[in-house]
């Protein structure tokens, strides 16, 4: 039987839009299309497998070898630094990991500032390199309410169009990092792999460039 | 003996017919030893506890620190250990202390072509042994911190231009080129040399083409044509971005693969630097194979746990019973003597003491 090249996907609008990118690269796999519960899609004529999953979990799955390659955002890269190759940047998904605070704050660097974050460790380490003290409050949804609420002094979090922000009378003081979506790849399948994943790879880049 | 007793048993016996000669060492080490070498530990994490003369101790995270710290080699001479030991370290995956069985060897003192040949091809040997479809990739550091050297980075640049290199991160490598206002020609030098990776003939017929860290092509090139002529070179490839931010090796590293497992299952390379910085002359080069890596590759799919369950009753003889079950197993079966039928277990059949047989549960 012919090698399978196993791909997670992300679950949602950004899934659906790398699966046309590897349709249009020649791994189409038309049960992708269907509106089904199923998790696993195969085409082994294409030889493909793609895995619908959590968008936080795609790392995890490529990191542990169940999919060769996966798209994620840098986000969660950054997070959790999982052991992998960062093949591409997509270019899509664009938005920016960055702080924001309520329009009357004033920043005492005397005091420890207060961070509201789903992401501690991006957060932990941007100001550690600033040498600054933090305090972490670790949320999983609705950051935008921590300083509202008095629960924190800024928050640590994506930033796409900073609509939410202004609704709720924050804005954005510094930009941490770019994130997009990333093409990324199991170490050991890059080696067992490799002529499958370059041609990914290489299909990809064409398609970003043309954009 | 399970999948995993007899791989140690070969890598013993192809270690031995080397003339590697067992190093043994004990669970706990002076914790200075770890502390001063930190920076070159494989994680953060070590237990320590005071012993009763009031010492810090530490639980071994790693064994090549303390087989420099007691190698008396001759100058002139070679010292070759092996190992199989554990080793206490924090687990990336969940932030908690593992004990990790590692097997590898060690070549300390008057290292040379031939002994840095010898353990390439040792490891190779390993891989072989973990399983036919295996991949042993070569790199040198120093080629690709000599390209990133030439376009101009330096200091936190060149750290961080070495991590992106070993993510394979060739678009944040561009960028932050750009941002460095590298050279262009010497940047894109940088670039090709990152991506360069496949078959060695032709990766360092390039690489000599680019005329990059020429010392460091021709190591790579003597252990890659030493391995083609032991016959190892099906499974061989250089990969440039192979452990190129370490700051563990300072000569040819090597990682191995095999099939069926997600990371790397070997791991190794030449560590002068790290030899002298503890005070020892000469050269080193060793590598170790990660044998927890490897459990699921070896797990055991037996139909069966034990081939008889030999139940016997309180009133049964207790010698006959013994007997019985010393009889089964000379017959080359796995016998399990209980009261009553455990749970959770599969056997082929049942033997009732002092009754015929019956069919197992399997």
């Amino acid at each position: 039987m012919a090698e399978m090249l196993n791909v997670a996907l992300p679950k949602g609008r950004l899934g659906d839009k790398v699966y046309k990118m590897f349709a249009l690269a020649g791994f189409e796999c038309p049960e992708m299309l269907e509106d089904s519960r199923k998790l696993v899609f195969e085409n082994p004529e294409k030889q493909v497998r793609f895995f619908s999953v959590k968008p936080s979990d795609v790392a995890v799955y490529v990191e542990r070898g169940a999919a060769d390659i996966g798209v994620c955002g840098k986000d969660i890269l950054l997070e959790y630094e999982p052991d992998v190759y960062e093949l591409l940047d997509l270019k899509t998904g664009k938005c920016r990991m960055a702080v924001a605070t309520r329009a009357l704050f004033r920043d005492d660097p005397a005091s420890t500032l207060v961070v509201a974050t789903k992401f501690s460790h991006i957060a932990a380490r941007y100001y550690a390199s600033l040498g600054r003290d933090i305090d972490i409050v670790h949320l999983n949804g609705s950051i935008e309410l921590a300083p509202i609420l008095g629960l924190s002094d800024v928050i640590v979090d994506i930033v796409e169009t900073g609509t939410t922000l202004r609704e709720n009378d924050l804005h954005e003081i510094e930009t941490i990092a770019p994130i997009s979506a990333r093409l990324i790849a199991n170490k050991a399948s890059y080696a067992f792999k490799k002529d499958l994943i370059l041609r990914v790879q290489e299909a990809f880049r064409e398609q970003v460039a043309e954009k | 003996m399970n999948s995993e007793e007899k791989l140690t048993r070969e890598l013993r016996a192809l270690y031995e017919s080397r003339g590697y000669s067992r190093y043994k060492m004990s669970k706990f080490e002076e914790y200075d030893l770890y502390a001063r070498n930190k920076d070159l530990l494989a994680s953060e994490g070590i237990i320590t506890f005071t012993d009763t003369n009031g010492k810090l101790m530490a639980l071994k995270p790693d064994v090549t620190l303390s087989i420099i710290r007691n190698s008396r080699v001759k100058p002139g001479m070679l010292g070759k250990v092996y190992y199989n030991e554990n080793v206490y370290r924090v687990s990336a995956s969940s932030h908690s202390y593992r004990e990790i069985l590692q097997t590898g060897l060690e070549c300390l003192g008057a290292v040379d072509g031939a002994s840095c040949l010898e353990v390439t091809s040792l490891a190779a040997r390993s891989l072989l042994l973990i399983s036919p479809k295996s991949q042993l990739v070569l790199s040198h550091p120093g080629v690709v911190s000599a390209a990133a050297r030439a376009a101009g980075l330096e200091g936190a640049a060149l750290e961080r231009a070495l991590k992106l290199v070993e993510e394979k991160n060739q678009h944040e490598l561009a960028a932050l080129c750009a941002g460095e206002a590298c050279p262009e020609e010497a940047a894109g030098r940088l670039l090709e040399i990152a991506a360069l990776s496949g078959a060695p003939g032709e990766i360092l017929k390039r690489l000599e083409e680019t005329g990059a860290a020429p010392v460091e092509t021709a190591q790579l090139r003597e252990i890659a044509e030493g391995l083609e002529e032991l016959g190892l070179g099906d499974i061989l490839r250089v990969d440039l971005a192979t452990e190129c931010a370490t700051r563990y090796y300072s000569g040819v590293v090597f990682k191995g693969y095999v099939a069926g497992v997600p990371a790397a299952v070997l791991s190794g390379g030449r560590y002068d630097a790290l030899l002298r910085r503890m005070g020892k002359a000469g050269g080193a080069i060793g590598f170790a194979v990660y044998m927890d890596r490897l459990e699921r590759l070896l797990e055991e799919t037996e139909e069966y746990d034990v081939d008889t369950l030999l139940l016997y009753g309180e009133e049964d003889s207790a010698a006959g019973v013994c007997a019985l079950a010393a009889s089964l197993a000379e017959r080359g079966e796995r016998v399990l003597a209980q009261r009553a039928e455990p749970e959770g277990l599969r056997w082929r059949r049942t033997v009732r003491f002092g009754e015929s047989e019956a069919k197992g549960n399997g």
